[in-house]
Order: C-alpha cells, then sequence, then structure tokens
C-alpha cells in the first residue's frame, strides 16, 4: 500500500491558507497601510518619518497575522471532526500538522514582504529588504505558542492574545527589578520585548543581535515540541 | 487481524464523575470477515471505533492491528474509514473532497483523477461533483463519506452506521459493494443500528452494551442460540383456536398473532394442533430476525446484571 502524499497535499494547505486566512491578513494590512496613507497626507512635508511609521506598524501587524494564521490549525480540525477521514489516511497527524505550521508560517513571511512592498508603493519610501526577516523570529515565537495551546485546547487564539498581553504587563512590571519573581518573569515569559529592538535595527538597515533573534526562535521551537507532545498524547476524538 | 485485548476507556478525570464507555471488551477479528457491532445508544460503539482508529487511547488493555498499535499501522497503511458523523469541510466542492482524500491516500497523480471519478459513479454523485458539501442532502453526504472510503481498496475498512441517511434503494446497493469488498484478507467492521442490515452483511455481530461484550452472535450459523425465535402467524380462519394452540400469543391485529420466542418443534406441534381444530393458516413468519432475539436477550441480560458501568463516548 502507498503512503499519503503529504507532500503533495502542502498544494492545497497553500490554497486553504490564501484563500481562508490569506484574505483576512490582506484586509488587515490593507487597514494599516491606509493609517501610513493617512499619516504621510496629514504630516506632509511637516515631516512624519514614515520608515519609523513603517516599522512601528510593522509589530502590531505581524502578532495579528500570526493569531490569523496559527487560529486553530489544530483545534478547529478536532472540533469540527474534520481528522476523522484526515487520518485514516496513511498520513501521520504530527507530519500533517507540522507541514501546515510551515505553510501557514510561509503565509506570514509572504505577506510582510507585500505589507514592505505595498508601503513602498504608496509612500515611495522603501525598508531595506531585510526587514522581512523580522517576521521569522516573530510568527515562529507566537505561531509555535499558537501551535502548543491549539494541540491542547480549543480556544486557542483567546489564549494566544491573552498570553502576548499578560507577558507585555509582567515584563514592563519587572523591567527594572531584580529578585526572583523578576529573573523567572525574564526567563520564562515569552521574549516578546527583543522585538521592538529589532524591528528598528532591520528598519534602519542593521542586524539585529544573534541572541536576539535566537532566542525567540528557540522558544517557539520548544513550544512546537511541546505541541507535538500533546498532539502525540491528547486524544483527538472526545 | 485485528485484536481487542481487555479493553477499557473510562471518561473522566478524579475530579469529574467518571463515565466507563467499555469495560475490559476482548474480541479478535480474522482476515477475511465481516464483523458488525450492534448496540442501543451509548452502548460504547463510537468510542470502540474512536479507539481503533487511535483518536482516543485506552485506559487500560490494548488494541492491535495486524500485530501494532493503531495508530502506527494506519499511518502505514491506511483505513477505509466512514465515520457516523461524516465531518468534511462544507467549503470544498464534492469532487475536490475526494481528489484531496485521494491524495492523502496515496494515490498516484495520475490515477487521481480516474480514481475519483470511479468512486463518484460508484456511488451516484455524477450531479453532485460539483456542489459544495455544504449543499449536499444527508444521503448524499453519506455517499460522499462513503465514497471516500472506498477511493482506493484497503485491508480493514470500518463502516460506522454506513446506512444511515441512505435511501431504500442505496442502501440495497451497499449491501452489493460490501459483497464486492468482502474478500480473503480483508476485515471489514461494521457498527449499525440496522439489525436486519447487519443480519444481511456480517459474518459474526458483537453486541455490546453498557460497555461490555454481551455475546457474539454467528450470524452464518441461523436461529438463535436458545433456538426459539418469535413469529408472526396469520390465520385465515379459526382465530378463537389461536390461543388454545399457542400459549402466550399475543393478537397484534384481527387475523394477526406474535408468537414469543418459541421453537421449531413447539411451532409445528401449534400450528398441527391449530390445523386439526380447524384453523385455516395464511402465513408463519419470523417477526424478529434471529439476531435481533440475540440483541433483545442479551440487552435483557445486561440491564439484569447492571450494577455500575454506564455508555458514552466521542
Amino acid at each position: 500500500m502507498n503512503r499519503g502524499r503529504l507532500g503533495a497535499y502542502a498544494l492545497w494547505q497553500i490554497r486553504d491558507f490564501t484563500l481562508q486566512r490569506g484574505i483576512a491578513i490582506a484586509i488587515i494590512g490593507a487597514l494599516f497601510l491606509l493609517q501610513v496613507r493617512l499619516a504621510v497626507s496629514g504630516f506632509g512635508a511637516a515631516g512624519v518619518d514614515v520608515r519609523m511609521l513603517a516599522t512601528e506598524l510593522l509589530g502590531p501587524f505581524l502578532l495579528i497575522a500570526s493569531i490569523i494564521a496559527i487560529n486553530g490549525i489544530i483545534s478547529s480540525d478536532r472540533r469540527q471532526g474534520h481528522f476523522r477521514f484526515l487520518f485514516a489516511k496513511p498520513v501521520s497527524m504530527v507530519r500533517y500538522y507540522l507541514q501546515a505550521f510551515a505553510v501557514h508560517g510561509a503565509g506570514v513571511v509572504a505577506a510582510t514582504a507585500l505589507f514592505l512592498l505595498a508601503f513602498w508603493w504608496m509612500s515611495g519610501a522603501a525598508m531595506p529588504a531585510r526587514t522581512v526577516l523580522y517576521s521569522v523570529p516573530a510568527f515562529m515565537l507566537l505561531g509555535g505558542l499558537g501551535f502548543l495551546f491549539s494541540a491542547a485546547l480549543r480556544n486557542d487564539w483567546i489564549l494566544l492574545a491573552g498570553t502576548v498581553v499578560m507577558t507585555q504587563i509582567l515584563r514592563g512590571r519587572y523591567e527594572n527589578e531584580s529578585g526572583m519573581v523578576a529573573t523567572l518573569v525574564n526567563w520564562l515569559l515569552p521574549p516578546l520585548h527583543v522585538f521592538g529592538d529589532m524591528r528598528r535595527t532591520l528598519g534602519m538597515g542593521g542586524m539585529p543581535e544573534t541572541s536576539a533573534i535566537v532566542w525567540p526562535i528557540a522558544y517557539g521551537a520548544v513550544a512546537i515540541v511541546a505541541g507535538v507532545v500533546v498532539l502525540r498524547r491528547r486524544a483527538m476524538a472526545g | 487481524m485485528i485484536e481487542f485485548g481487555g479493553v477499557s476507556k473510562i471518561y473522566g478525570g478524579p475530579l469529574g464523575r467518571r463515565v466507563t464507555a467499555v469495560e475490559d471488551l476482548t474480541l479478535a477479528i480474522q482476515p477475511g470477515e465481516v464483523v458488525g457491532i450492534a448496540g442501543p445508544n451509548g452502548a460504547g460503539k463510537s468510542t470502540l471505533i474512536a479507539m481503533l482508529l487511535g483518536y482516543v487511547a485506552p485506559t487500560s488493555g490494548e488494541i492491535r492491528i495486524a500485530g501494532e498499535p493503531p495508530r502506527r499501522w494506519i499511518e502505514r497503511h491506511g483505513i477505509g474509514y466512514l465515520s457516523e458523523l461524516i465531518a468534511i469541510e462544507p467549503r470544498w466542492r464534492a469532487r475536490e473532497a475526494l481528489v484531496r482524500y485521494a491524495v492523502l491516500a496515496g494515490i498516484r497523480e495520475r490515477e487521481v483523477g480516474a480514481r475519483v471519478d470511479a468512486a463518484i459513479d460508484r456511488l451516484g454523485l455524477g450531479e453532485h461533483r460539483d456542489k459544495r458539501v455544504r449543499a449536499l442532502s444527508k444521503g448524499n453526504l453519506q455517499r460522499l463519506g462513503l465514497a471516500q472510503a472506498l477511493l482506493r481498496e484497503e485491508a480493514v475498512y470500518v463502516l460506522d452506521e454506513p446506512t444511515h441517511g441512505l435511501d431504500p434503494v442505496w442502501t440495497q446497493r451497499f449491501r452489493g459493494i460490501v459483497g464486492e469488498l468482502r474478500g480473503p484478507g480483508r476485515i471489514l467492521f461494521i457498527a449499525s443500528h440496522n439489525l436486519d442490515e447487519l443480519q444481511r452483511v456480517a459474518d459474526r455481530v458483537a453486541i455490546i452494551d453498557q460497555g461490555r461484550l454481551q455475546r457474539v452472535v454467528d450470524t452464518r450459523a441461523g436461529g438463535s442460540a436458545s433456538g426459539a425465535m418469535t413469529y408472526r402467524l396469520v390465520i385465515a380462519e379459526g382465530a378463537d383456536h389461536v390461543g388454545t394452540s399457542f400459549a402466550g400469543a399475543i393478537r397484534v391485529a384481527d387475523n394477526e398473532w406474535e408468537l414469543p420466542a418459541i421453537t421449531v418443534t413447539v411451532l409445528n406441534d401449534g400450528l398441527s394442533r391449530l390445523l386439526s381444530l380447524g384453523g385455516r393458516v395464511a402465513a408463519v413468519m419470523p417477526a424478529r430476525s434471529a439476531l435481533e432475539e440475540e440483541f433483545r436477550a442479551a440487552i435483557a441480560g445486561a440491564d439484569a446484571d447492571a450494577g455500575g458501568g454506564g455508555g458514552g463516548g466521542p
């Protein structure tokens, strides 16, 4: 008997991502770009730094795009029962969802590139090409957490959004403090704080420190591994 | 071979209510067999099938398909599975859904179109091929579910309520499909509420209730284990003599009686008596199939034994 052609199925996953989540991300991107247009036309020659504006907008854009991209990646199949026919075929559940994660991640990177191209077309200010790279650690961290939450729970996007908000609050509270709690907050919570500097450095054509890139990627990778463990252990039905 | 070895499934945790969906169930299914599984709602059928597919892990005991854990075997070989709940993405079109499943089933690129079209023709879905799944009727959705299970030849088929929602024509055609699928080395595992259907297509039927395997009925043996069956008697003349000929006969219509659980000997003795008294018999037929008799007896036995446990599942 043949094994399932999971690689070929990636084309269907790309199609699904583009037609469903891609459109939603495009609408969000358009709303952000509208902000840019209003800012540019409003301030005019008085001079708003449009590059800095784009750099700052990239953060919330990627946060929302990542949430849209990862929302329900596993939990919606479980909730709606789609797993029943999918995984009666000779395919690995783990490989199927890791491939979906990769497709969605590539979609977010592509959406970021399109966002920056549209920004260039609209404002005339070109961002450095490497700014696109910002989307890789950002999606690895947010997408990895979303993957874990989706493997474990039904309302994964709420948990992901809540985690982001709580992390920002706790990091803000303990940022300049020392002690056990501050150390735990600093090392255990998702390293969202590295993204601000990373965006600005990339936006100015520089290269962030390696540790600032590796930390969120490693954190996201650990979350993905934990998600795989949960996926293997947790019942799909019931 | 499929083996259920002392399988139990208990839902609920230490803080919540514990529900025993399946309890210490042992059953072996040999290649070449068509085995049915019957039981009332909440008996544990769905949980048993979910465990066989590896979608739910047993609390204790083990399930093996050809000696391997279910998920490992399925991820290497695949299984022809029709679930009771036909959950296919509503946005997909019928043919598109089958193409997707064909790709996941490992059908070669150049064969996908032909296999999908053959499945569409086989299940009579030609006029619905471009409809979205959400636009299909219950019967057509059921046939689409069956079509995806039949895309390629499998060693194991698990069909959960396969005739649910099908009209009589397609119910009859389903029997033909089971006949075509039956073959040496192949296992068909069919769960159904329709005992008449199981009587027709299965070699053996496992009856479960309250999570426990109550009995396994060999449907090819004919008659129930006790030899007793319930008959329906229609007479042309001599209604007054039925009661004296058959103790316990229940009148269900003007000229029609039900003769509860009697052996063939008792039936013939009663008929002789009735004829000798001047009665004239228009028809005698089993009121229920042998499987139905066994089912009733098994469920009654389970109810009498019930001291704990209960059904339920995903």
